[in-house]
């Protein structure tokens, strides 16, 4: 049996087999599909396939079916105890009821592992519901955490309307709280100002007593305002009353004429003139001095003219010099004449002496001259032929060539007649210049004929000088008469030399114009003078008209100083004069002014003609009134002052809201002010009581400003409040939690999801494999187990605990049973029913050893269960083990073909057709 | 005589981006402000555009995440249209009811807001020389089950009629005004101003348009956020245009393994791989140009200078590969903690919100896998039949957990927190991933026995 089991998968060293003698050494004859193979297994080796007869090859593997070894071993040898317990062969992947199901039904055997695990994930992270409990409880947690806080911020936007709301309570209660703060602090400023403003009321009152007794029109109609102007003019009046009386003995004492009114007239009548002759006198005084000066000096002039003409001639009667001067008429030559006669003259002389001495020296030369070429003629050769004398011979030739040219060319044609002349001329002249002799003299180197030109230049020369002799002559004798001309109408003497009349005439012409000057300046002095007697003259006439000076003798330039102080006196006696004039006037006019003043007053009598004194009485009984209205005035004036002073206190920003409450008109004028302000008085008893009063507001304020003080503490906390709640900060970081939490929450809950639902699918999937693939087999099944069991049970079916190999037996009625309600025997029955069923199912027909399996059935199962195995022998090869002889009979009798071999101390015998033999050995052990 | 104006809708003004968890302090306010900044642009677009008025398709802000700082922040807004004498009309949504504390807001005099009791008509500019009708209803609470739409009957025709609704436009539903396209269609009525759906689309068969949410806030709203400039005349077709304004945009970017490859064209094996791979991807991001941004909307854009301030990512990791063997709870953090380090600064930067490994490790493609393994073939073939299998899809969605709230289309905002929305979709994904894991198991373990 151990040698069919590890015959296709060889023999692994630690199976528990005992070892070989010598080697394992196995070999089979394996017929598939009719193709014969040898089997063979040496040692440890794996098992050799090889093909017989011809057979094609064939993988081992592939005659097992691709079944591994533990599942042949399960599925295919089949001893009693492996029917009903897992082998200890197998490990924890090879379960029995993965061989019993099948190698594919191995893996879907798995699946339920595979389910475990993906159910085992889903529960640690959310238990069995998927809810918030293991993993999935903290994110969750962490959201629900998050979703409050969003809740509670979320809830801040009602608790921001609240306390919004709380605030505009608040501020309500302030703003009623400042306006009754406000109320009472008007009333205290409105009480302050009175009891501030109380004596001057009081004063004010008093006054209004005393003003309404008066008669106040007429205080009005008083001209007041006159007072100190009458009060001036009385004053100023009695002032000038008494500077008119001392400015009249003044003049009166001042004044030397009898009749002082008479002689005032007319010095004021004169009053410009003599204001103008006094602002003369000191140009008069000038001028006097002035002409004085100038007469001095045109003497002194004169004499010094006089000195100078005794100089340039001294010739001249002294007592004459200056007609001598003004009789020479200087006028009738000009300078330039002058100048151009002298110096003519010296030019000429000059000039004239020139010419006579080159005259004189070129004619001694001439002289000279002559001599040398006489005495160097004389000497030299008388017959020298000179070019004078060969003239005609050329001349002749010429004209004989000319002849006989012209004739050959008349004849022979133009050229030869032209070359036949140039040939005769050139014949004649070369035969006259052979005549010609050349013969030169010479004196001391010098040849004569250089003499000769010399000579002919002299003479040349000596004419021409003689010419200019006689014209410069000529010159002369003119430019000389002129010059006498000149000496003698400058008084001059014909000795007198150009440059001497020239000088003469500079000077002469000199002194005659310092004369004409002189002359000019004594006529236009004689001309001042006489303007200035004149001018004086007439201050002599006007102050002699007044009667202040003597005319009489007097030349006005000689006396002008005493003239003068006459016209200063009298300018003193003017001033006096007026003085008294101005006096009159000013008191005059005061007086009609301090009458025209007067007339203002209504009391006052009538002054048309009243004299100073009566004007003077009036006045002071209009000063006298005027003090008495000026009193009454300055009481209203002070009632006055106090109105407005308490007006415009009261009126005073700070203070007239204090008493607006009071105003019953919306009058401009301020007046409502006042009553106000009495109206205030008279509300209270007295000042007591309005100290009283303030005293209560004081306290009244301090309590409302504590409250307010309360609601504006109230109004910060609420504004702080709602600031903070005015925030998103809360939700957002609400939002965040609850975003974290599900960024943690869903990959679980995914992780979570894909777990169930593979779970899911694998239990859908096992269940589909195991209905698809156990169906078939438990039918195969029931249909063995049925018969085995002779119908009691007719069906096996699944319980799907295949791990437990646990089925359920259905019995005829339709009952079923668990394998553990079985009898042993059927419980086998079972097992050997699937496994026969799943050997029927199997692809390759593999041999089957069933070792003593059926030894707890009874006969009838015995019987039933050896022809089903007899049919399994018609695909398989079977190998029935057995201890049992009767088991062997009954083989015998109900299978045909069957082989039977005894086992005897380790050594096989037969093949034997029947089985007596091998009962044989067993017939013992059944005693 | 037609009107131009500003369609807009779904502020959401309060409720922050999710994804400012491990942010830094400057970018964290940048995202909790996003919203707040892209409602700013919005009224900008209005005031630059000129618009005779501006629309609001309710959901201003959120029940759920209102606070004092939004409610001024929205009042502020109001009131520069308020001074740019620009009227502006609101209807309320699901998520900013009528008597949820909407009412208490001190609007400017130049917002109108709809009533919750009725159909109101208001004309613009006034009731004398009116130019446009604009019709509008609010919600009074959370869910509105009417049908609103009904009562959007204007009287004539002779100025363009606007009605302006929150609703789901789904004609079975319960909770958001149900309608229906062919509903809206019949009333006559040239445009509809509609607010609910964070996606801007235009609706077909009906002359309606979602101007959507002018900024995502979450991984499930990955379009650019902006609002329509709509110019229609009356009895015509409605001009339509989308004006981007959210200052960011979320990203969510796949990345198969079994696909993705480094420089070198290896397989990604190793966290530098993955890193160096994301930082290329990055890259992309920073200089896509704003047509690449919104191709996918289906409607014009008009041509601005808008481009986002920056990007939230998420890195989905799915496929087979090598890498997928070094990734694990922990590895996944320090991978996006690195990516944030280096591209959550400069213009525009990129935040990464998460990296997701959905990723398995090697095996042999699905389909070898089916033709060599019965059991593997079985189970792709069983979960193939419950994908199509409304009875084991709901034993599946039961299985999910209680941590998972089953919701339909319609109930997609009604989820509580601490609760994962599951919808067909989500479901279809866990499936796949739980088939991956199981045939992971069953490969592995076989690759074990043999």
């Amino acid at each position: 049996m151990e040698a069919v089991r590890h015959l296709g998968y060889g023999i692994s060293r630690g199976n528990g087999l005992p070892p070989a003698t010598d080697q394992y050494d196995l070999t089979a004859d394996v017929v598939v599909n009719g193709a014969e193979y040898e089997l063979a297994l040496t040692g440890y080796g794996d098992p050799a396939l090889a093909p017989v007869n011809g057979a094609p090859d064939r993988v081992l593997s592939d005659v097992f079916g691709n079944l591994g070894s533990a599942q042949y071993q399960q599925l295919f040898t089949i001893s009693l105890d492996e029917l009903r317990r897992m082998p200890t062969s197998l490990d924890d992947d090879v379960s029995l009821s993965a061989i019993l199901l099948g190698a594919a039904y191995g893996d879907v055997l798995k699946i339920p592992q595979i389910q475990d695990v993906f159910s085992d994930r889903a529960k640690s992270i959310g238990g069995k519901h998927g809810r918030d409990v293991y993993d999935l409880k903290e994110p969750i947690n962490e959201i629900r955490s998050g979703v409050d806080a969003r809740d509670d911020a979320v809830a801040q936007v009602d608790e921001h309307d609240r306390k919004q709301a709380a605030r505009g309570d608040v501020n309500s209660r302030i703003t009623e709280l400042d306006e009754e703060i406000a109320d009472l602090t008007t009333e205290q400023t409105r009480l302050n100002t009175v009891l501030t403003e109380y004596e001057e009321f009081e004063t004010l009152q008093e006054l209004n007593l005393e003003l309404d007794g008066a008669d106040l029109d007429k205080v009005d109609a008083f001209p007041t305002d006159q007072l100190d102007r009458a009060r001036q003019l009385q004053s100023q009046l009695a002032e000038w009353q008494e500077e008119l009386t001392t400015a009249e003995e003044e003049f009166a004492r001042q004044v030397s004429a009898e009749d002082h009114e008479t002689y005032r007239d007319r010095v004021l009548d004169a009053t410009s003139t003599i204001r103008a002759y006094n602002r003369e006198i000191a140009g008069w005084r000038e001028r006097v001095n002035s002409v004085q000066e100038q007469l001095s000096e045109l003497a002194k002039e004169r004499r010094k003219l006089r000195s100078q003409a005794a100089d340039l001639q001294p010739g001249w009667d002294s007592e004459s010099l200056l007609d001598r001067i003004r009789d020479i008429e200087t006028d009738l030559f000009s300078r330039d004449e002058v100048r151009s006669i002298t110096r003519s003259c010296e030019d000429l002389k000059s000039e004239l002496d020139e010419v006579e001495r080159n005259l004189n020296e070129k004619t001694a030369r001439h002289e000279q001259l002559e001599q040398e070429i006489d005495t160097a003629t004389d000497s030299s050769s008388e017959a020298s032929h000179t070019l004078r004398d060969q003239l005609p011979v050329a001349a002749g030739g010429t004209v004989v060539a000319l002849i006989v040219g012209s004739a050959v060319g008349v004849v022979g044609g133009a050229i030869p007649g032209v070359v036949i002349t140039l040939v005769i001329t050139l014949i004649v002249g070369t035969y006259a210049a052979s005549r010609l002799e050349f013969e030169s003299p010479e004196v001391d180197g010098v040849s004569v004929e250089t003499l000769r030109a010399d000579k002919r230049s002299l003479t040349a020369d000596i004419e021409g000088l003689r010419s200019r002799k006689a014209g410069l002559e000529t010159e002369y004798s003119t430019a000389t008469e002129q010059l006498d001309s000149l000496r003698e109408k400058l008084g001059l003497s014909n000795d007198t030399s150009p440059a001497a009349v020239r000088e003469f005439y500079a000077d002469i012409s000199s002194l005659r114009g310092d004369l004409m000057t002189l002359e000019g300046d004594v006529e236009a002095l004689d001309e001042k003078e006489e303007t200035l007697r004149s001018d004086l003259a007439a201050v002599a006439d006007t102050m002699s008209e007044l009667g202040v000076f003597d005319t009489d003798d007097i030349d006005p330039l000689e006396d002008a100083e005493k003239l003068f102080a006459t016209v200063e006196n009298t300018e003193d006696d003017l001033d006096l004069a007026q003085a008294v004039t101005t006096a009159q006037r000013t008191v005059t006019s005061h007086k009609d002014d301090l009458r025209d003043l007067l007339a203002e007053w209504d009391d006052a009598p009538d002054l048309t003609t009243a004299d100073s004194a009566t004007v003077v009485r009036t006045a002071d009984q209009f000063l006298e009134r005027g003090e008495r209205v000026t009193e009454l005035v300055e009481a209203r004036e002070q009632r006055d002052e106090i109105r407005v002073r308490l007006k415009r206190r009261l009126t005073a920003s700070a203070i007239e809201p204090a008493f607006e409450s009071y105003r019953d008109s919306e009058d401009d004028d301020d007046d409502w002010a006042l009553a106000a302000f009495e109206c205030v008085v008279e509300e209270h008893a007295n000042r007591k009581a309005i100290e009283e009063r303030l005293d209560t507001i004081g306290e009244t304020i301090e309590s409302l400003e504590t409250e307010r003080s309360e609601c504006v503490e109230d109004r910060v906390e609420l504004t702080k409040e709602l600031e903070e709640l005015a925030s998103d900060d809360d939700v957002r970081e609400a939002h965040a939690t609850i975003e974290a939490g599900r960024r943690r929450l869903e990959p679980l809950a995914e992780e979570y999801a894909t777990s169930r639902i593979a779970e899911y699918l694998l239990n859908e999937l096992h269940e589909r494999f195991i209905d698809r693939t156990t169906g078939p087999l438990l039918d195969e099944a029931s249909e063995i187990f049925a018969r085995i069991t002779d119908n009691a049970y007719t069906e096996v079916d699944s319980t799907n605990e295949f791990d437990n190999l646990d089925f359920q037996s259905v019995l005829a009625d339709g009952q079923t049973q668990r394998t553990a309600e079985l009898s042993r025997a059927t419980a086998e029955q079972l097992f050997l029913a699937i496994r026969l069923a799943r050997i029927r199912r199997h692809e390759s027909s593999l041999p089957v050893l069933l070792d003593d399996s059926i030894t707890n059935f009874d006969p009838a199962h015995h019987v039933r269960t050896l022809q089903t195995i007899s049919e399994l022998a018609d695909t398989n090869q079977v190998f029935l083990l057995t201890c049992h002889p009767e088991l062997l009979e009954r083989v015998d009798t109900h299978t045909d073909s069957a082989q039977y071999w005894s086992l005897d101390d380790g050594q096989f015998d037969g093949p034997y057709s029947e089985p007596d033999e091998p009962c044989g050995l067993l017939e013992p052990t059944w005693s | 005589m037609g009107v131009t104006f500003l369609h807009t809708a779904d502020f959401h003004l309060g409720s922050p981006l999710r994804a400012v968890e491990a942010a830094s302090e400057s970018l964290a306010e940048r995202l909790q402000r996003a919203t707040h900044e892209a409602l700013r642009r919005v009224i900008q677009v209005a005031l630059d555009e000129d618009v005779d008025f501006v629309v609001v398709a309710g959901d201003l802000y959120d029940q759920q995440a209102r606070s004092v700082y939004a409610n001024e922040f929205l009042v502020n807004q109001f009131e520069r249209l308020e001074d740019a004498e620009i009227p502006c009309y609101v209807v309320h949504g699901n998520h900013d009811p009528l008597g949820a504390g909407a009412e208490k807001l001190p609007l400017p005099e130049n917002v109108h807001v709809f009533g919750a009791d009725d159909v109101e008509t208001v004309l613009y500019p006034n009731d004398d020389e009116p130019e446009a009708r604009i019709m509008g209803q609010s919600y009074g609470s959370q869910w509105e089950s009417n049908s609103l739409y009904y009562h959007y009957t204007p009287p004539d025709t002779a100025i363009p009629n606007i009605g302006l609704l929150h609703t789901g436009l789904n004609p079975d539903g319960r909770r958001y005004a149900p309608c229906g396209p062919s509903d809206l269609a019949q009333k006559e009525i040239d445009y509809w101003a509609l607010g609910h759906i964070h996606t801007p689309r235009l609706v077909d068969g009906a002359p309606a348009a979602y101007a959507g949410i002018p900024q995502g806030r979450n991984i499930g709203e990955t379009s650019v956020g902006g609002c329509l400039l709509v110019d229609v005349d009356a009895g015509g077709d409605p001009d339509i245009e989308f004006v981007p304004t959210s200052p960011i945009v979320w990203q969510e970017i796949v990345v198969d393994l079994g696909t993705a490859n480094t420089d070198d064209d290896a397989p990604l094996r190793n966290l530098a791989d993955a890193e160096g791979y994301l930082e290329e991807r990055m890259l992309d991001l920073r200089v896509a140009d704003q047509d690449s941004l919104t191709d996918a909307l289906p409607m014009p854009v008009a041509e601005t200078d808008w481009m986002p301030e920056g990007f939230v990512c998420r890195w989905t990791l799915t496929g087979r590969g090598e890498l997928s063997k070094a990734l694990n709870e922990e590895a996944t953090d320090v991978l996006a903690n690195q990516l944030r380090d280096r591209s959550s600064s400069g213009s525009p930067f990129v935040w990464t919100e998460s990296v997701r490994d959905y990723s398995a490790p090697p095996l042999p493609d699905l389909e070898t896998l089916v033709e060599s393994d019965e059991i593997i073939s079985e189970l792709v073939e069983l979960s193939n039949e419950i994908r199509g299998d409304d009875a084991a899809r709901a034993e599946l969605r039961a299985k999910t957990g209680d941590v998972w709230k089953w919701r339909t289309d319609e109930e997609h905002e009604d989820v509580s927190e601490e609760r994962i929305a599951l919808d067909d979709k989500r479901l279809d994904d866990l499936i796949d991933r739980a088939v991956t894991r199981s045939i992971d198991e069953l490969a592995t373990r076989r690759d074990n026995a043999n």
